[in-house]
């Protein structure tokens, strides 16, 4: 076979040799199973749901919690089933008690204490920005632009004056 | 930046800072077991022999569980140290192995190859995994001689970890 007739031989049987295991949830799935399938963690997984690997450990726990509900298990039950098994992990939406709580709080107080400090900055700024003009008028000390500026009048007159003499 | 800037800003990344060295400072697999110090979740399986054995069958003395695969090569490398664990404690430590997400064919070639001293159980729709909340392999579970699960190990056995947790539950069930 040449290089190029077993480049394309390769190309074609690649899809084929390491195409996934289809996903473990079915449209048949009553709506409360796709639900817990989207809510429980896959433990040999990254972050991804029982019902959307494909991993085999995955499957097995999708079909258990077919089975659960099909024994008449209500939702919370089946949480309550695999959180027994292994911990609070299992769930990727954390619940708002003990430690989950701050996940749920510490976002809205940092985003809360992010705005005071902007809304504070944005102030100081705009505060800056009004008084540097004013001040000349005003006839006080205003900075060190008021400053060289004084200095430069100052030598004006001085220069006006020692003219006259 | 004036001192009650700076305050302010650190009473944002203080946290953040404290919730990152959270999760970067542990292994993400070895998320401790909520069955630690509870009742090991009994089981009724079938040995690669075809003989079928339960967990209350074998209380009494501590109990080494150990899940693996013939896919997984930590798990190879851990077989001959079980081994010699199991002959070292004959007669004091069940050792039992149960086959996580594998063919009857694949662990009957392997054992075929590498013979066992204990039974190796099969877990087709890994019904025991899940009840002891594995997320991999090799995990180990020790169970005490009154059927308490006391330590779940992540990762490959040391005959050092062996030996600590088996001599504490040795101890500990001597003096009962």
């Amino acid at each position: 076979m040449s290089p190029l007739a077993l480049a394309l031989a390769l190309l074609v049987a690649t899809p084929v040799a390491v195409a996934p295991a289809p996903p473990p949830l079915t449209s048949s799935d009553a709506p409360e199973v796709i639900a817990i399938g989207r809510e429980l963690r896959c433990p040999v997984c990254q972050g991804m749901p029982i019902g959307e690997s494909p991993s085999e450990t995955a499957q097995a726990m999708m079909k258990r919690v077919r089975e659960l509900h099909a024994e008449g298990k209500s939702p919370d039950e089946i949480r309550a089933y695999f959180v027994a098994r292994y911990g609070e992990w299992v769930l990727l939406q954390p619940t708002s008690e003990g430690f989950g709580l701050v996940v749920w709080v510490l976002p809205p107080v940092a985003l809360a204490l992010g705005l005071l400090l902007l809304a504070r900055v944005v102030k100081k700024s705009r505060a800056a920005k009004v008084a540097a003009p004013s001040a000349p008028a005003a006839g006080g000390p205003a900075g060190p632009a008021a400053a060289a500026e004084d200095d430069y009048l100052q030598r004006v007159r001085e220069t006006i004056e020692r003219g006259e003499a | 930046m004036n001192w009650r800037n700076a305050f302010f800003a650190s009473l944002l990344v203080v946290p953040l800072i404290w919730l990152l060295a959270q999760g970067f400072g542990r292994d993400p697999r070895a998320v401790p077991s909520v069955l630690e110090n509870r009742p090991a979740p009994s089981f009724k399986l079938v040995d690669v022999k075809g003989t079928p054995l339960s967990l209350d069958e074998l209380r009494g003395r501590p109990i080494v569980m150990n899940f693996w695969s013939t896919w997984c090569e930590p798990c190879k490398e851990e077989h001959a140290l079980l081994q010699q664990a199991a002959k070292f404690y004959e007669g004091r430590v069940q050792f039992l192995g149960v086959v996580y997400q594998d063919s009857d064919e694949a662990v009957r070639s392997y054992l075929g190859r590498h013979s066992s001293t204990y039974p190796q159980l099969l877990d087709p729709e890994a019904r025991v995994a899940i009840d002891y909340g594995v997320s991999g392999v090799p995990e180990s579970f020790f169970i005490d001689p009154q059927g308490t699960l006391r330590v779940k190990h992540v990762g490959v056995l040391s005959f050092d970890v062996l030996r600590t947790h088996l001599d504490a539950m040795l101890k500990s069930g001597s003096k009962s």
